[in-house]
């Protein structure tokens, strides 16, 4: 399953470099390589941002992550 | 650094180090004497519980990704996803102290004067040869599980996280706590660019590093590739004869 997830990395985190993994389709092989950069093409200029959190009854400030 | 394990040359797709653990005889081992199970056994628990946390984050990031393709309305609720996410850094935080444990069981208790509880301490203590440099070799590995001590001790809380670049959402998540000045939000500690962590990224990442300890080429920790030599010594120390593993890697 970890093989089949997509390059859906975050801007901030392209030059940190990352890890691919690859199951052969008969599963009797896995291969890993790391750092690996990859080159990741957002389709848009700007991205939107969701962020889920919890109050916690006193705190009014927060900060939010930036993409 | 490229690893490659296959069912037909290693026999299995786990690591290297379950091969060498399931070759060492019994009667180098002190499993009985420490009241633990076989190393092997130590090895493949953990990575049974790894795999099937991983298998649980894994489900819920791609259910929630479909879930969440076009942007909510509103509610943006990933607690199940997190909480699987919770579950799993657990699960690799309790894998280092597994490896502990299968350093312990190479430790004659008769021998040593050692009483830690915790197995970190008491293989050192014991100064068993090459536990110094397990430690050194898993400093990056334990310094990558901070969130969990965050989580545990500090009130952290995990929170969801997602940006649209135009085709579907990526998830990710960031550890939550008040900066110097109170204000909550991401972690200065753990994310120190104030960015998320994309579950594509720190998956795969995790994973890796669970099996290999650290990507650095000298690592000689007892994740993968260098357990052999670790091995080695500790046998040499015993002057036993060296087990006989495949060199394939």
């Amino acid at each position: 399953m970890i093989s089949e997830i997509a390059n859906a990395i975050f801007p901030r985190e392209v030059n940190a470099g990352v890890a691919t993994v690859h199951l052969t389709d008969d599963g009797q092989e896995l291969t890993m390589r790391f750092p690996e950069h990859v080159q990741v093409a957002y389709r848009s200029a700007t991205v939107r941002a969701v962020v889920s959190t919890v109050g916690d009854g006193f705190s009014r400030q927060f900060k939010l992550p930036l993409p | 650094m490229k690893i490659t394990r296959s069912l037909s040359n290693d026999g299995t797709l786990c690591p290297i180090a379950l091969n060498y653990l399931g070759g060492i005889p019994e009667k180098y081992v002190f499993f009985r004497e420490q009241q633990q199970r076989h190393p092997a056994s130590i090895y493949n628990l953990s990575l049974d519980k790894l795999a099937k946390a991983f298998a649980a984050v894994i489900q819920e990031y791609v259910r929630d990704t479909t879930r969440f393709s076009v942007e909510p309305n509103g509610g943006f609720d990933i607690n199940v996803l997190l909480q699987a996410q919770e579950h799993l850094l657990h699960c690799l935080q309790e894998h280092l102290d597994d490896c502990y444990l299968i350093l312990k069981t190479l430790v004659d208790p008769a021998k040593t004067t050692a009483r830690a509880i915790a197995a970190n301490e008491y293989v050192v203590d014991s100064k068993l040869p090459g536990a110094k440099s397990f430690a050194q070799a898993t400093d990056e590995y334990r310094g990558s599980l901070t969130i969990v001590n965050k989580l545990k001790h500090n009130q952290g809380r995990l929170r969801g996280y997602g940006i649209y670049p135009g085709d579907g959402i990526y998830l990710g998540y960031f550890l939550e706590e008040p900066d110097k000045d109170g204000v909550v939000g991401p972690s200065p500690e753990i994310h120190p660019n104030q960015g998320a962590f994309s579950f594509a990224r720190d998956l795969r990442w995790r994973f890796s590093w669970s099996i290999l300890g650290s990507w650095s080429k000298q690592s000689s920790g007892l994740f993968g590739v260098s357990i052999k030599p670790l091995f080695q010594v500790v046998l040499r120390h015993n002057r036993r004869p060296t087990i006989g593993t495949d060199s394939s890697e």
